[in-house]
């Protein structure tokens, strides 16, 4: 992985399609995590692939490409999330998420989820992020991360007892 | 192993993608380009999502008596230029895109080299006009499959790129404003804002994607109902015309926020604010202390530059008040109240300029 990332550096485009490819599908699911339709989910993992294409370059420890990848990830999608909530702000939303595909089992979980729940389930569980580098992707305090993270547990658990 | 490990375990072995998100996402690898694209839209959502929320929408009501009694291609700034956010009058000193026919062509031009067709819609680029700042064009769109009847607002959205001296920038999601014609046509305006204040005679080159509109039977409100996708590109020549551009430099700096630039043109204040790393939002009040209406921003990762665009709306502006803000809600406030709304510990500068 290290010497794909230092060939994309080198503005290898061979190289660095291939990393976007092995990180295709964390990056669906993080981003999935915070907004509400996979039109959103493309246009942010779009602006996602330009802008790791230019700033790659800026990286400066390879082994921190997927956390690198993953803040600039999680700021479109929030970037993306702030203008739905205003621009829909008085409309009413109708039904659940736009799924995409039905078996979704898991989909449906995290949308049981409080949304400030969501994001760090699918960074801890799923992508494996430790907790340090969930607080310092997301500007918040490492203590806070591990209340939130067992606490959203302790909302998934509830769910399946219902 | 729990019920919870195993949906996670479930979730990390999931590997599907939608279609739709595969699609964009090979398009895009397909398609890196080959030098820096420029960030001149970054931040675009934040700050047009705030736009909405301080200006609300514009009113804006489709006058199809009015249209038809002129050729639209050629006229377009005089149906949609006291509707568009950046309102005033154009059409007196757009350049026209177009060789116009007699007022009996049925509003249609004899010849024009600015017009592309894909799937059944047509884009038709229709007069220019540059403050220097900004490029402000108009254009038709129609569609033969019609539908745009039952647009509910002001609005097509448009996505693409632009390029301008050989840089390209990312154009995210525009907002081509205007008024629906007819079942088929739609007629608006979109602005690009350029990188660097421009003079004389210039050229942006447009790629346009996908064409977007919403539909009031489709109550999806978070992305387009309908979006065609196509490459509607071409080359827009303009001349900036800066004769009564005021282009002030101030150079005041508190707290690591730097005031460069004001621009007053007839249509639009732009205040460029330096700020690395940090939230930046500026304000700008008139000698009456009214606020100016805040349309869009956009940041420079790379240089911290923020450039915010006001638009002006016919107001005769003396004397402009400046305030940056690092605090995003107290900046919508002062943006929706007014001078006399300011907390004074919570603005981080005020700079009082004559114009």
């Amino acid at each position: 992985m290290d010497l794909l990332v230092q060939r994309a550096k080198r503005q290898d485009k061979t190289a660095f399609i291939q990393l976007m490819e092995k990180h295709k599908s964390s990056m669906y699911k993080v981003a999935r995590a915070i907004l509400k339709n996979d039109e959103d989910v493309a246009d942010a993992m779009q602006e996602t692939i330009l802008t790791c294409w230019e700033k790659i370059h800026t990286l400066r420890q390879d082994a921190y490409f997927k956390t690198w990848l993953t803040r600039i990830l999680i700021n479109h999608c929030n970037a993306m999330y702030r203008k739905r909530q205003l621009c829909v702000a008085e409309v009413q939303e109708e039904g659940g998420m736009d799924y995409g595909y039905c078996d979704v089992e898991w989909k449906v979980l995290l949308n049981a989820l409080e949304e400030k729940y969501r994001l760090l389930i699918v960074l801890y569980y799923v992508e494996g992020f430790k907790s340090r580098e969930i607080a310092d992707m997301l500007g918040i305090k490492e203590s806070t991360v591990r209340t939130r993270i067992a606490r959203a547990r302790e909302q998934l658990e509830m769910q399946y007892k219902r | 192993m729990s019920i919870f490990e195993k949906t996670m375990q479930e979730m990390r072995e999931d590997q599907r993608i939608p279609e739709c998100v595969e699609e964009v996402f090979a398009e895009t690898l397909d398609n890196l380009p080959e030098k820096k694209r420029k960030t001149a839209n970054r931040k675009w959502y934040k700050y047009a999502a705030a736009a909405l929320v301080i200006a609300g929408t514009i009113n804006c009501l489709a006058n199809p008596a009015f249209a038809a009694k002129l050729p639209l291609v050629g006229n377009i700034f005089r149906m949609v230029q006291e509707k568009v956010p950046f309102s005033g009058n154009y059409s007196e000193k757009a350049e026209s895109l177009t060789v116009i026919g007699t007022e009996d062509s049925q509003s249609r031009v004899e010849q024009n080299d600015y017009s592309v067709t894909v799937g059944g819609v047509t884009f038709t680029a229709s007069e220019v006009y540059c403050d220097g700042v900004s490029v402000f064009l108009t254009a038709e769109v129609t569609n033969d499959n019609g539908g745009f009847a039952k647009i509910p607002g002001e609005s097509m959205y448009l996505r693409g790129s632009w390029n301008y001296e050989g840089e390209e920038y990312s154009w995210g999601m525009e907002y081509l404003r205007g008024v629906v014609v007819d079942d088929h046509t739609f007629v608006g305006m979109v602005k690009f804002n350029l990188p660097e204040y421009a003079t004389g005679p210039k050229k942006l080159t447009v790629s346009v994607t996908s064409i977007g509109w919403d539909d009031v039977d489709i109550r999806d409100n978070d992305a387009e109902a309908h979006r065609v996708k196509g490459n509607w590109n071409m080359d827009i020549p303009f001349t900036a015309d800066t004769e009564t551009v005021k282009n002030i430099t101030v150079g005041r700096e508190e707290k690591g926020y730097t005031l460069e630039h004001i621009i007053l043109s007839k249509y639009q204040v732009t205040a460029q604010v330096t700020a690395p790393d940090k939230e930046c939002y500026v304000a700008l009040f008139t000698q009456d202390g009214e606020a100016l209406a805040f349309e869009s921003g956009s940041m420079d990762e790379d240089t911290g530059v923020n450039r915010f665009f006001f638009a002006v709306q016919g107001k005769t502006i003396t004397k402009l008040y400046v305030s940056v803000w690092d605090d995003f809600s107290a900046w919508v406030q002062a943006c929706k109240q007014g001078m006399d709304s300011i907390d004074a510990d919570r603005v981080v500068l005020i700079e009082e300029l004559e114009m």
